[in-house]
């Protein structure tokens, strides 16, 4: 019996037919899943199949809650968000925050599966366990802040509303879905599934109280945890500047992308985006997702900036469409940055997109016939700012980017040097020669090109996981290890995906004791680190499994980017280039995957003999993404 | 022998300064640079852990390269070099 942390409730909403119903789990099903990206992993797992259409009727649309967001604690205001990503073809996910976590467990409900299509454009509200599909013909159309605005006005103020603007509408293959023009789920397309299936909006409002196994012990573990957590440096720089606060020393260790990772310094520029010039020009106040004492999304402040009403730019937007097309002029990123959120495009693709275009452009590959007259010169805010515009809006040759950088190189052959990307998806603002733990996230996440799927540069840095045996970390320059961080760092980022929490906590000490600890707490159960390095690995597995499913072949796809393989000359990675063939077979041999596909053995261990593991090992085969 | 010093993030506040000239003597090591500039408990405490060790998640490097490339704490420094201190940071 579940005896806290869920309700056992998911919603499923399919738009095509508008039947509404409810499924319903049992605890072995809990603590097999957790929660948040595991549990969407699951549902998406069993729905998808390869002749699936990510911008069809059959693609399944879930958000879900973890057992964190039955608890009123900080790094609980997040959902994860998944589905069969349309810019890769392959595993989408994405995590965000924002009161759509909190508020959708408060409506009792542990996750919505979202299928089928609306024959018209629909808003879906979710109200203390019941939900409604209605019209949203009105608001087609709209951006995500008038959207938002609309909505509460309309049903109810105090509702979280998760939206799309005209990208998603547009189906651009890497929109967002904006979470109370807040929190945004960025990676993979989501917002482009939410526009192929009609629907505009989730606005849910919820007054339950979601059940807490023991509330005592939560508090108690808690009241630890926090304390900790204030006086944590990192907590005191995340707070003051936010995610500006690490362009200026990522600029200086060499991580930061700088004219499509082709540029080794670029000081002078990274002083006036970062912080703290960033946090003094825009006069910056704090915006914490709910319950959060950190606080590192940004509210702008100073008029001459205005309209700024959505989340203020952070490390990875500073970085992809800043440092990397060389734009210093931080008011023109802000503007961009805006317009990105309105109209609910990812910041990272849009930079991956402008960085191939940029320098097509210097090849004279793209021309000013090409872009209706604007010069894609590095430097130039004026075309970041159209350009953002033409993308959503499907513009011109906005409508060739707006499909994703495997798209383009199709367009123009020979252009794969130009493309920073992993399954179709642009890798994050992290310059893997930077930090060689961020070698696996870059080539082998199971969503594609990413930053955060098993952030070993934590374990370059020295950020660990004694609990589970990581005791010491390696220089960033130091192979060693580097493969076996970054699977077991991929684990636990998958288990706090489905906690769900705010992995920034790790970095302001709070360990994987006090997670297990508090889900402890909240659950009942006794789960011990290492069962939780297990469900993660589970999940990673499972997503895995998908990719084969979808035709992937990991010797294919899991390959430096061209780019990565030559040295910079100067600056903080200089000279420096990880060997990723032997992180990646370490990688492989940690996880017990023969050339990326899970052994038996381990799929049984894994306890995914069962389902997944029959269409993987039968099904694997080359996949051309364009024609499926 | 003069050495730059580069703070960033807290340390700025922390050490008072963006960037700092320090004079050593000859053969001086990072070790001898860090006891020179942390000369209150507050500095000490955001550099050392309790064991007197330096802190884990801090980024210490010579003219940008981690001094772990070089030989640790125990690097040897020569007229010129610049010294980068970086907090705990990390960006996602
Ligand atoms: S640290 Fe930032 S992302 Fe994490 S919960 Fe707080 S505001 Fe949200």
């Amino acid at each position: 019996m579940l005896k806290g942390g869920y309700w056992g409730k998911i919603l499923w909403v399919d738009l095509s037919s508008k039947k509404i119903s409810e499924a319903t789990f049992d605890e072995a099903f809990a603590r097999k899943y957790l929660g948040g990206v595991g549990l969407a992993t699951r549902i998406v797992s069993e729905h998808v199949t390869r002749n699936t259409n990510p911008l069809g009727p059959g693609n399944v649309l879930v958000f879900a809650t973890g057992p964190y967001q039955a608890a009123n604690i900080a790094s609980a205001g997040r959902c994860s968000c998944a589905a069969r990503a349309p810019l890769s073809g392959y595993w989408g996910e994405a995590n965000a925050g924002g009161h759509i976590g909190p508020e959708l467990k408060r409506a009792g409900f542990d996750a919505v599966v979202i299928t089928g299509r609306a024959a018209n454009p629909v808003y879906l509200w979710i109200n203390d366990g019941k939900a409604e599909i209605r019209d949203a013909s009105s608001l087609w159309g709209l951006d995500a802040v008038e959207t938002t605005a609309a909505l509460k006005e309309s049903v109810d103020a105090k509702a979280a509303v998760s939206c799309i603007g005209p990208g998603g509408e547009n189906l651009v293959r890497f929109a967002c879905i904006a979470n109370d023009n807040h929190g945004y789920f960025g990676r993979g397309g989501m917002g482009a599934v939410m526009g192929s299936k009609n629907l505009k909006a989730l606005v849910i409002r919820g007054t339950l109280k979601p059940p807490i196994a023991d509330e005592g012990k939560l508090r108690e573990v808690y009241k630890d945890v926090l304390s900790r957590a204030k006086d944590a440096p990192f907590t005191k720089d995340n707070a003051e500047h936010g995610q500006a606060s690490a362009v200026v020393p990522r600029e200086e260790n060499g991580l930061l992308p700088m004219k499509n990772f082709t540029m080794d310094n670029w000081t002078e520029g990274a002083a006036k985006i970062g912080a703290p010039h960033f946090t003094e020009e825009l006069q910056i106040k704090r915006w914490p997702c709910p319950s959060c004492i950190m606080g590192c999304h940004r509210r702008i402040t100073n008029p001459k900036y205005f309209p700024a009403d959505t989340g203020g730019p952070e490390f990875e937007t500073l970085g992809m469409i800043g440092s990397n097309l060389l734009i210093d002029d931080l008011g023109a990123i802000v503007r961009a940055n805006e317009m990105a959120n309105r109209y609910t495009i990812d910041t990272i693709d849009l930079g991956g997109v402008l960085g191939w275009a940029f320098e097509c452009y210097e090849h004279g590959l793209i021309t000013k016939e090409d872009t209706d007259g604007i010069a894609l010169e590095w430097g130039s805010g004026d075309a970041l700012v159209k350009m953002t515009e033409k993308i959503a809006r499907r513009e011109g040759i906005g409508n060739l980017l707006a499909e994703g950088l495997r798209a383009c190189v199709e367009h123009i052959p020979g252009t794969q040097l130009y493309a920073q990307e992993s399954l179709g998806q642009t890798v994050g603002a992290h310059d893997p020669r930077a930090f060689w733990g961020q070698t696996i996230t870059t080539i082998a996440s199971t969503r594609g090109g990413c930053h955060l799927h098993g952030f070993a540069e934590a374990f370059d840095l020295g950020a660990l996981l004694p609990e589970i045996g990581i005791t010491e970390g390696t220089d960033r320059f130091d192979v060693a290890k580097k493969g076996y961080a970054g699977a077991i760092y991929q684990d636990i980022q998958q288990f706090w995906n489905s906690l769900t929490w705010c992995f920034f906590y790790f970095f302001s000490g709070v360990t994987l004791a006090d997670q297990v600890n508090m889900l402890n707490a909240i659950t009942g159960w006794d789960v011990t680190p290492a069962e939780a390095q297990k469900m993660g690995e589970r999940i990673v597995c499972m997503q895995q499994v998908f990719n084969l499913n979808m035709g992937m072949v990991p010797e294919k796809e899991n390959v430096m980017q061209e780019r990565f393989t030559k040295p910079h000359k100067e600056g903080g990675a200089a000279g420096k280039v990880p060997p990723w063939q032997a992180i990646l077979q370490e990688y492989w041999e940690t996880k017990d995957w023969t050339k990326g596909v899970p052994s038996k053995a381990k799929l049984a261990e894994l306890g995914l003999d069962k389902l997944e593991a029959k269409k993987a090992l039968s099904d694997a085969v080359a996949r051309d993404y364009k024609k499926d | 022998m003069k050495v730059k010093v580069k703070f960033f993030a807290s340390l700025t506040e922390v050490f008072g300064d963006r960037e700092r000239e320090v004079e050593l003597g000859e053969g001086a090591r990072i070790k001898d640079l860090l006891d020179a500039l942390c000369d209150s408990s507050r500095c000490r405490q955001n550099v050392f852990d309790d064991s007197g060790k330096i802190k884990m998640r801090i980024q210490i490097m010579k003219n940008r390269m981690p001094i772990q490339s070089f030989d640790g704490i125990s690097t040897r420094l020569e007229e010129g070099d610049v010294i980068s201190i970086i907090p705990p940071m990390f960006a996602g």
